[in-house]
């Protein structure tokens, strides 16, 4: 039982721990990304298991993680807004070549990071030929580009 | 041909609350980090541990243990106190892990576990003891016949 209840916090907290901080967080994933979410997983296994370390508890953990991520996907996909409150909601940074500054600290992304993602996707050199640049739920960033005539 | 509108629920109101609800948060986990530094929650710190006294002798103990982690009792007994007692209180909350030195008799009984040194002399007694569940515990120990009423939250 206790791995089960460990198993469901662990969860739920790091759910709202990811939330809370931001899309941006994880979804950048530069070197330092990469070494702070080994240590999240490293941390979080003592917390999830205890001092239990039978193949019994581990599947039991595993399980009730999985089933908790199948159950919070039916009720994003049942309940209204639920999936706005769990998964947050695309932001434009971008609209008709103009860069919307409230949205980018809120968001806290760089300018940079637009011009970034309109290179590396759309083959695209200046924020004018941005026509939307959106932060979408897993934190990249999509760009559509201007029409040209 | 026109552009068509670009498909997108945007939700400003919401985004609204949520950027503020986000900075709440940032907020909480700043003061999380800041107790977790001052000892508020356990593991050493400024406030993680007080000290009792009972005559010349004092205990020093947690006030705030973590679940399942070793944390110890730190006894320095006067020279006339040889035996101290453990009451069930105590052994409710906390598994003994190691007593050092060792006591020259463990004597079980009704009200506890009596350790007995015969060779003390207001020495220093070392309890290495683990929390068994997490809450609020209230406790007792025995010094000689001094008791000593003692509250330890036990984070989970």
């Amino acid at each position: 039982m206790e791995v089960v209840l460990r198993a469901i916090v662990v969860y739920l907290l790091l759910l709202l721990i990811f939330r809370m901080s931001g899309r941006r967080t994880m979804a950048q994933m530069t070197s330092f990304d990469l070494v702070m979410v080994l240590i999240v997983a490293e941390t979080t296994q003592q917390a999830l298991v205890g001092s239990d370390y039978s193949i019994t508890g581990a599947i039991l953990a595993i399980t009730t993680l999985f089933s908790l991520d199948i159950g919070l996907s039916h009720l994003k996909r049942h309940v209204p807004n639920a999936s706005k409150v769990l998964d947050g909601v695309p932001t434009i940074l971008v609209r008709e070549g103009k860069a919307d500054e409230h949205a980018l600290t809120r968001t806290r992304v760089e300018l940079e990071e637009i011009l970034e993602a309109a290179r590396s996707t759309q083959g695209l050199s200046a924020l004018d030929e941005i026509d939307f640049a959106i932060l979408e739920v897993d934190g990249k960033i999509s760009i559509v580009p201007r029409r040209r005539n | 041909m026109a552009r068509k509108p670009l498909e997108l629920d945007e939700h400003p109101a919401f985004q609204e609350r949520f950027w503020t609800l986000e900075r709440w948060f940032w907020a909480g986990f700043a003061l999380v980090v800041l107790a977790g530094l001052l000892g508020l929650l356990g593991g050493g710190g400024l406030f993680s541990r007080s000290t009792a006294r009972a005559g010349a002798s004092a205990l020093d103990y947690p006030m705030v243990a973590r679940w399942q982690s070793d944390v110890t009792l730190e006894l320095d007994l006067a020279p006339e106190v040889t035996t101290i007692t453990l009451p069930p209180s105590l052994t409710d909350v906390f598994d003994i892990e190691r007593i050092l030195p060792r006591p020259d008799e463990e004597n079980p009984g009704p009200d506890g576990i009596a350790l007995v040194f015969r060779t003390s002399s207001g020495g220093h007694v070392t309890l290495a003891v683990r929390a068994t569940k997490p809450g609020p515990a209230s406790w007792e120990i025995r010094l000689g016949t001094a008791e000593l009423k003692i509250f330890t939250l036990v984070m989970p």
